[in-house]
């Protein structure tokens, strides 16, 4: 493959030279819509980093995954600082005290009781501090707090406590950094104030997201020209796991010892935790915080090991269903063959640097994720090469090698699961299966929640079957027959490929349209004719016909063909114009019939493959050209009363 | 799309204002990734690194203080940076350099030699003017069979021919290609 790239001197262009490269059309609808989907997934994962929503509402159908931020999760800095501001303030030059009185009592371990206030932790059971020892040490994590506080406000983008000179200003990557005045004059020195109260993991943490640019565009500080400067970019949280819209009074002393002890503070059982925990040890004489975990109840924590489990099975089951598209391993396109089977040809590579080395190999990997009947309806042409002349790897002289091909992944799934129902050996979770689809106006999104149903078999959770979640309620008889619907859907497909080419609809061809499409390719001069159909006066009629008997993608797809929409870009002659209220219609060429404009030839052989209240899917035989029978899927949405097709895929 | 384009389309929905900037540059953003990393890097990787940079723009553009600027700049710089820092995380990840890879780096990394540069423009140069020679869709076809190493059928899919057709247009455009190139004392 390697020896067909002619145009190596290409690489590591100049600016004009990629200019001109990317006008070049290259992504198809599918590439495109990937890459789109990704960086959204990326987008949200880091939004939810950072725990900002960028999706407006609720109701809207968005391909962003819209993460609801805990109630906590305000931004409260400002409403800790108030509520420490009459009594805790003011301890900041006083931690010497307690420190020498913990260090003093640090070799004779007593047992604490946590003050007045309830303690959530196990108490220390060999440390007895006095009342006093123990005010102290409340005085000193509430300084702790203080500073921690403050320093979240910081990551956050809020200036609290550091001067900056707005008139000096730099600017890097778009990123405009304004200059620090006050104490601090550069990183070293800021780094030195960090270690007076955070040490270990939890200083790497935060200096990291002060000074790493991994968390660009987030980063806080930047040098230059031997200046300090800041980002002011506002960013809703800064990772820290420190619940916000609390008095940070109320925190708790827990597992005391002398030279460390836990900080809790509640969520208020907003969240499914509990509460962070701050590890506080005593670091060359000064109380530091070391590290935080979250804290998690009980029942909580049985509900998470299950979307652990369940995320883990989710995992492997994208990584099989990419497999099955033909995406995701790693191969030598250097060492390749092709194979015909009569109909394709198909390219296969060698694998490389995978842990597949044999047939068996794939196999037990499917077989250990997926269980019948998923397994056998799915996915076992992904190893099966014997039942399968174009399975996805083949095992020739003891290499393995997979196809090269790029389909489209059946379930995208969004990383929101819940438990819905578990058992010892069976566990059933909810979770949103996004449908994306394009069309000239851009990309949209539909979603469908899912029950994935998942069983423990061989000791191995494995994914079984799912079905919709909205849709659990039977099939509504009032509904219609679905083998007549199926049948009718059949007879009226090709009719909506008919109108979406502009064939089998009365034309005048004496009263005629003439346009020219500057912005396509050639500037093609198109004729189009009057349309004389009663049943179609206005592009709205059209758009009536395709929405009366189509859902979602299925219906934007011939919207597409058929329309011109002012604020999208026009890639293509569109079917029908409108003007001076008469309806016109272009007829390629190259369609001269239903058969040419990609009409199927339908059997009439249907079978329902499942119903529910709100679906039908039925499988509909298909003959085709040089191929014989085949067989199509065909899913129908009940919309207002309508069974619209939604979309369909060959098996 | 300028800056206050993208800022009016964002202050109504971010999502959409996240599809606009997607379906605006989204070609761009391909070229220059893929002009760093073809050699190094699968279609999966760079198709990553391409959506890698879309959340790092939409994250990092300053809607606050946008200006009337076409967005391509801030767009391709950011988009540089990424491909550059991918080619350098993929190519120590796959443990060692190839001579060719570290050409590559050489030459993504270095300004020295000005001379050979400015040679190789010119040769991209003629090069480009020569496929653009071929016209429609042969110049389209080339690039992407032997710049973008896509297949016949992926071709045949997007310029809606058949596969056997793009696969004879190809062979014999590349040949026309040669023998232009060949007169103009390039080789390929």
């Amino acid at each position: 493959m390697r020896d067909e790239r002619k145009l190596d001197m290409l690489e590591n262009a100049d600016d004009k030279t990629i200019e001109l490269l990317s006008g070049v059309p290259v992504l198809s609808k599918e590439e495109k819509a990937r890459m789109l989907a990704m960086s959204k997934k990326k987008l949200d994962k880091m939004n939810k980093e950072r725990n900002i929503n960028i999706s407006e509402s609720a109701d809207e159908v968005s391909g962003v995954e819209r993460y609801q931020r805990p109630k906590w999760h305000k931004f409260a800095a400002l409403a800790a600082c108030l509520v420490l501001a009459g009594g805790i303030a003011g301890t900041a030059l006083n931690m010497n005290r307690g420190r020498k009185n913990t260090s003093d009592t640090a070799n004779e371990p007593t047992t604490i009781n946590t003050t007045s206030e309830d303690a959530t932790g196990t108490s220390a059971a060999d440390h007895t501090p006095d009342d006093e020892e123990m005010t102290d040490i409340r005085e000193e994590a509430a300084v702790l707090l203080t500073k921690l506080y403050n320093l979240n406000s910081v990551l956050n983008g809020t200036p609290d406590g550091i001067e900056l000179d707005a008139n000096d200003t730099f600017t890097e990557y778009g990123i405009v950094y304004k200059r620090v005045t006050g104490e601090w004059n550069n990183k070293q020195e800021l780094r030195n104030y960090l270690s007076t109260f955070l040490a270990g993991e939890y200083f790497r943490k935060c200096d990291d997201r002060m000074f790493s640019s991994e968390y660009f565009p987030f980063v806080r500080f930047t040098e230059n020209d031997g200046k300090l400067y800041f980002n002011e970019s506002k960013n809703e949280s800064s990772d820290l796991s420190l619940p916000l819209n609390v008095d940070i009074n109320d925190f708790k002393i827990c597992n005391y010892n002398g030279s460390s002890f836990d900080l809790t503070m509640d969520y208020g059982g907003i969240n499914d935790y509990v509460g962070v925990n701050l590890h506080v040890m005593l670091v060359g004489g000064h109380w530091k915080i070391s590290n935080e975990s979250l804290v998690k109840d009980n029942d909580v924590t049985i509900r998470n090991e299950k979307v652990e489990i369940a995320n883990e099975v989710i995992a492997h089951y994208q990584a099989i269903e990419q497999m099955a598209n033909g995406m995701g391993i790693q191969v030598n396109k250097d060492k390749s063959f092709k194979y015909n089977n009569d109909t394709e040809e198909s390219v296969y590579n060698e694998v490389v640097n995978s842990s597949f080395r044999t047939l068996e190999d794939v196999k037990e990997y499917v077989t250990d994720h997926i269980a019948e009947p998923m397994l056998s309806q799915s996915y076992t042409f992904i190893y099966d090469s014997e039942k399968y002349n174009d399975s996805m790897f083949k095992e020739i002289n003891g290499k393995l090698y997979f196809k090269e091909c790029i389909g489209s992944i059946f379930l995208d799934l969004a990383d929101d699961v819940s438990v819905y129902d578990f058992s010892d050996d069976s566990l059933d979770i909810r979770v949103r299966n996004r449908i994306q689809y394009s069309s000239s106006t851009g990309i949209h999104y539909d979603s469908e929640y899912l029950i994935l149903r998942m069983i423990l078999e061989d000791g191995k959770w494995k994914l079984k079957d799912f079905e919709n979640y909205e849709a659990l309620r039977p099939y509504n008889p009032e509904n219609g027959d679905p083998e007549t619907i199926a049948q009718e859907t059949i007879n009226g497909f090709n009719q909506l490929l008919a109108l979406s080419k502009g064939i089998d609809i009365e034309k005048d061809s004496s009263d005629t349209l003439k346009l020219d499409f500057p912005q396509l390719p050639d500037n093609p001069h198109v004729t189009y004719e009057r349309v004389t159909d009663p049943e179609f006066t206005s592009i709205r009629d059209i758009e009536k016909y395709f929405s009366e008997r189509t859902y979602g993608a299925m219906q934007a797809n011939f919207m597409d063909e058929c329309m011109e929409y002012p604020d999208a870009p026009c890639n293509r002659i569109p079917t029908y114009v409108e003007q001076d209220g008469k309806l016109y219609c272009y007829t390629d060429e190259s369609v001269f019939d239903l058969y040419s404009s990609g009409a199927y030839n339908f059997t009439g052989k249907t079978e329902i493959v499942k119903t529910t209240e709100s679906t039908i899917t039925f499988r509909a035989c298909v003959d085709e050209p040089e191929l014989g029978e085949e067989w199509m899927l065909i899913f129908l949405r009940l919309e207002n009363g309508k069974w619209k097709i939604s979309s369909r895929k060959y098996l | 799309m300028t800056g206050k384009e993208y800022c009016t389309i964002y202050k109504r929905s971010r999502d959409a204002a996240y599809d606009a900037l997607f379906e605006n540059y989204c070609d761009y953003v391909y070229a220059i990734v893929y002009n760093k990393l073809r050699s190094t890097a699968s279609r999966e990787d760079i198709e990553e690194c391409v959506s890698d940079i879309f959340a790092d723009v939409f994250f990092g553009y300053d809607t606050e203080s946008s200006n009337g600027s076409d967005m391509k700049g801030y767009i391709g710089t950011v988009a540089k940076r990424r491909a550059i820092n991918a080619f350098h995380s993929l190519a120590a990840k796959n443990g060692h350099f190839s001579d060719n890879s570290e050409d590559e780096l050489f030459s993504i990394g270095s300004d020295e030699d000005i001379e050979a540069d400015s040679d190789l423009a010119e040769t991209r140069s003629i090069l480009i003017s020569k496929i653009n020679e071929l016209g429609e869709p042969d110049s389209t076809i080339l690039i992407q069979k032997y710049y973008y190493d896509r297949s016949s059928s992926e071709i045949a899919k997007l310029l809606s021919m058949k596969a056997s057709a793009v696969r004879m247009r190809a062979a014999r455009a590349l040949e026309k290609l040669k023998t232009t190139l060949a007169a103009a004392g390039i080789m390929i």
